[in-house]
């Protein structure tokens, strides 16, 4: 959300500024860089040379031109990577440099700025989730949030961001999130280890995590006139992320000194804005605690009736605690109203669940799987009458989601596209500045969103664990209530349609070839690399129902759709055969090939031909006499609107009458000079003509416009074909049951009849009334 | 009417067409290169053969247009004019063909019209003696065998082997 918070430190003291550049032409002007968190490669240190008026920008291309072999680059982009380095708390502590200067960058910093008093400058300029708590509501952050609710604090200031938050607490899950959380309350006295490097108070809980090294020394950094934004990983831990328009060589010069005084191990870090924050990432065992097992219960309750009711998978993420605290909207009346014996048999209570429970509870979205609740979440938000505030975003999901394809993806959506909605709450116009987008995912909400993401993402797995016998299942949290902290909810805007986004992983792909619509405010530019790990870290314990949540590649839908019709290829040279050939079989055209003039009136007269591919100069049989011979076998069988004028008695001239229903078209493969070749190939009877050599798309385009011309010609019987398929689905599954199911369905039923008095296939007639006999 | 002799030896937005093919069967590009590299040696000898044999003008024009179609369809633009060249002077619609220099020059953009002289339109073309197209055949098969290698040589450079 947040906020490109951008930063001007003003040094205190002109020191503390150290501008010594050594402009020695021996040393290659080069920066030393890692890709922070990135584990599918061995993740060196890298350097890269910069000229002088390189920016932040500049070097992010040249990483990409630099890493444009792994798959980094691939998922990645300018937007979605910024620059910087993590910093103890301690380096970075606000008062250590105050007065703040606030560059009004982002409408956002604007109207925090003027919503927030700035006597906070933690919470006011950079939005760091823990220091809000500290310098806020100490209370919060010590105790369990629930208790937080009631502060009178979090009522006293409704229009603070951070402070919408706190009432969430409706949820009884709150009162279990921060029992053991390790960050809770730490920031004050992980802030004393004032360590430059990464603090001792979060090391043991980080150790595991695959940051490690290239820290900087950076004790007095703060004090350097950089662009930069801050953006909170832990209590203690900050993420100082530079402004794409930074000049690297000035950067370089402050925080290294001169040019070539940076070694490798001090490589700035290269993040991606789907990290996920560290503290997210403990190891199940170092949270489990009895309480979380009956937190676990009753996300379980919450599950088992959500999945009741659930006809469609939204998700929502809540956005003003105070507008949702409404029933239907996952609030403690709906659990109260929950009866045990609604939980799943299938319940388990393990210690991993209980975590993962715990850290469910901490995220910020919310689940709405009916229209009603829709309607309510959106009404409040259209209530909630704020021009100013950013937008509230809805992720569409689709019926049925898998629990891990939002594992995996839709956690990704928001954290890594800075102009969506959700990254971008802070700001709806910050899609316009360019600035703002590079460095805005990483700003400091994001953190929280990533964080929430992450809790997120466990309770899926943890659902899906205790789902497995479940077919289908949208085994999603009811609840998500934003951290108290959070800035995520900070505003409140419209439900307008623009902003429900279908989400896909594999629409990654599309976007990135630009297939997809670049408009839709959920597509994420970038899958994070992070949540491979995260998944199989997670990965669950029956190692199965991890499949492809959709069947097929995504892709395949934007590719183009072709009609179902049989193609006869006509082509003497084995190359070109092969060559049209594997272009239908890319595209799932059936097709059959001839190798001259006869063979393809023999294929054409077996019938089921919609179009054919004629190769003009063939042995044997010339394309145009062909062409000329298939018409007039047509004409002498009353294909067509030409109606027979003689019938035909030659044997040779029999054709498959019951599969021949239209003429067939065929399209002439001509020399591209020779005029002549396309007029004889018209005249003989040819409806179209493709010049060879034939470009692929062009036969694409013919194949489409064709095909659904003979589609539509041929309507009725490819309507056949398709009810025909309909009756398998249906007589394939006789038993008593399905057929109850059936039956009760009016509609169904109503079809099946119409199928009975017109279905050709008398033994799929039979099985259909056999089984309308067996249904009550 | 002679057309110009392409510069480029492959014809790229053609044959990209073909090798985009390759992310189905990653080997579906080369392995139709190699297919066709066969069918082009068996082509030339054939057409060889019949210059020394039947001298069949017709079969000569059938198997010009065969040839042209494969190496048209991968792009290979020079063996598929070549090709053009055999075809239309089997059918004796045209009665001449450039000396080897014009061809070579060709490649190296310095096109110049092809024995402008000696191309005539096909309508008013005076019908020459069968040893004449024979003959001229036989120069553009020298033609098309240097312009068959000149393709492989090409197209070993892209896949970085030998074809």
């Amino acid at each position: 959300m947040s906020e490109s918070s951008t930063l001007k430190l003003r040094p205190t003291s002109p020191l503390s500024v150290n501008r010594n550049v050594a402009l020695n032409s021996a040393l290659s002007w080069k920066i030393w860089l890692r890709l922070e968190d990135y584990e599918e490669s061995i993740n060196q240190a890298f350097s890269l040379q910069f000229g002088e008026l390189d920016t932040i920008d500049d070097l992010k291309t040249k990483i990409f031109e630099n890493l444009n072999t792994i798959r980094w680059s691939r998922v990645n982009d300018n937007a979605s990577i910024a620059l910087g380095f993590y910093c103890n708390r301690t380096d970075w502590e606000p008062d250590r440099f105050s007065p703040i200067q606030r560059l009004p960058t982002s409408p956002v910093n604007t109207l925090f700025g003027k919503s927030k008093p700035l006597q906070q400058p933690s919470a006011a300029s950079t939005k760091r989730s823990f220091a809000d708590n500290d310098s806020k509501s100490g209370s919060l952050n010590t105790s369990p949030r629930i208790s937080a609710s009631g502060s009178p604090k979090l009522s006293a200031v409704p229009r603070l961001p951070t402070a919408r938050y706190g009432p969430n607490i409706g949820s009884p899950f709150l009162s279990v999130q921060n029992g053991g959380v390790n960050n809770n309350g730490g920031s004050n006295g992980v802030g004393s280890t004032g360590l430059a490097r990464l603090p001792g108070g979060v090391a043991p809980t980080l150790s595991p995590l695959p940051f490690s090294g290239g820290r900087l020394a950076l004790t007095s950094w703060s004090k350097k006139d950089l662009k930069h934004s801050v953006e909170p990983v832990g209590d203690s831990l900050y993420r100082i992320l530079f402004e794409p328009d930074e000049l690297v060589l000035t950067i370089y010069n402050e925080l290294f000194g001169h040019l070539g005084s940076q070694a490798a191990s001090d490589a700035l870090l290269v993040f991606c804005n789907d990290i996920i924050p560290k503290h997210e990432m403990l190891p199940a065992s170092a949270m489990d605690g009895p309480n979380f097992a009956s937190n676990q219960l009753t996300q379980e309750l919450l599950n088992s009736q959500n999945r009741k009711r659930e006809q469609e998978g939204l998700r929502l993420d809540t956005r003003d605690p105070h507008d949702l605290l409404q029933p239907g909207l996952e609030t403690p009346p709906t659990i109260g109203a929950l009866n045990p014996g609604d939980a799943p048999p299938e319940l388990v209570l393990d210690d991993t669940a209980a975590q993962l429970a715990r850290e469910e509870s901490e995220r910020e979205f919310q689940l709405i799987t009916n229209e009603e609740q829709l309607r309510k979440v959106s009404q409040s938000m259209l209530d909630e009458d704020n021009p100013d505030s950013p937008k509230q975003a809805i992720l569409l999901l689709p019926k049925n989601f898998d629990g891990d394809v939002n594992f995996n993806e839709s956690p990704s959506k928001m954290s890594s596209r800075p102009s969506s909605p959700l990254t971008t709450v802070g700001d709806t116009s910050n899609e316009n500045t360019d600035s703002n987008i590079n460095i805005g995912g990483f700003n400091g909400d994001n953190n929280n969103i990533n964080a929430n993401i992450n809790t997120n993402t466990h309770n899926y797995k943890n659902n899906d664990n205790n789902n497995n016998s479940q077919e289908s299942q949208l085994s999603m949290p009811l609840v998500d209530r934003p951290r108290t902290d959070d800035s995520l909810m900070q505003s409140h805007a419209p439900l307008i349609e623009k902003e429900v986004g279908m989400v896909h992983p594999l629409l990654e792909n599309d976007r990135k070839k630009g297939l997809s619509s670049p408009t839709s405010p959920l597509l994420p530019r970038n899958p994070p690399p992070n949540f491979n790990r995260l998944s199989r870290s997670f990965a669950p314990k029956n190692g199965s129902s991890r499949e492809k949540p959709f069947p097929g590649e995504w892709s395949a839908t934007s590719d183009k759709v072709f009609p179902k019709i049989n193609v006869l290829i006509v082509e003497d040279n084995v190359i070109n055969q092969t060559i049209l050939s594997s272009f239908l079989r890319k595209h799932k055209i059936f097709y059959k090939v001839a190798k001259n003039g006869q063979e393809a009136i023999d294929v054409w007269r077996e019938g089921g031909i919609h179009l054919i591919f004629m190769d003009l100069q063939l042995p044997v049989l010339s394309g145009i006499d062909a062409a000329k011979k298939i018409r007039e076998l047509e004409r002498e069988h009353g294909i067509g609107i030409q109606k027979s004028r003689k019938t035909p008695h030659i044997e040779s001239n029999k054709i498959n009458k019951d599969q021949i229903n239209a003429p067939v078209i065929i399209v002439a493969f001509t020399a591209s000079k020779s005029q002549s070749d396309k007029k004889e190939a018209l005249i003989s009877g040819c409806n179209d003509y493709l010049t060879k050599p034939v470009n692929l798309h062009w036969l694409s385009n013919k194949i489409n416009e064709w095909g659904c011309m003979q589609a539509l010609i041929n309507f009725d019987s490819w309507k056949e074909g398709q009810s025909r398929m309909t009756d398998n689905v249906l007589v394939k599954a006789p038993s008593q049951r399905s057929v109850k199911a059936v039956s009760g369905n009016p509609d169904i039923k109503y079809r099946m009849n119409r199928r009975r008095s017109r279905s050709s296939s008398t033994s799929s007639q039979s099985k259909i009334s056999e089984a309308l006999r067996l249904a009550p | 009417m002679m057309s110009a002799i392409p510069k480029e030896i492959i014809n790229w937005s053609i044959l990209n067409e073909i090798v985009s093919m390759d992310e189905d069967d990653p080997e579906f590009s080369k392995g139709l290169i190699i297919q066709f590299m066969e069918q082009a040696q068996t082509t030339f000898d054939k057409m060889q053969t019949i210059l020394h044999t039947t001298k069949d003008l017709g079969e000569l024009d059938s198997l010009g247009h065969f040839l042209k179609g494969s190496s048209a369809a991968l792009g290979l633009q020079r063996i598929a004019w070549v090709c053009e060249r055999i075809q239309n002077l089997g059918r004796k619609h045209e009665n001449s063909f450039p000396s080897s220099e014009v061809v070579r020059a060709s490649l190296f953009g310095n096109n110049m019209e092809p024995s402008s002289a000696a191309s005539v339109e096909s309508e008013n073309m005076p019908q020459l003696d069968d040893s004449v197209y024979l003959g001229l055949i036989g120069e553009a098969l020298q033609e098309a065998r240097n312009e068959f290698q000149l393709a492989k040589l090409e197209l070993s450079k892209y896949y970085g082997s030998p074809l």
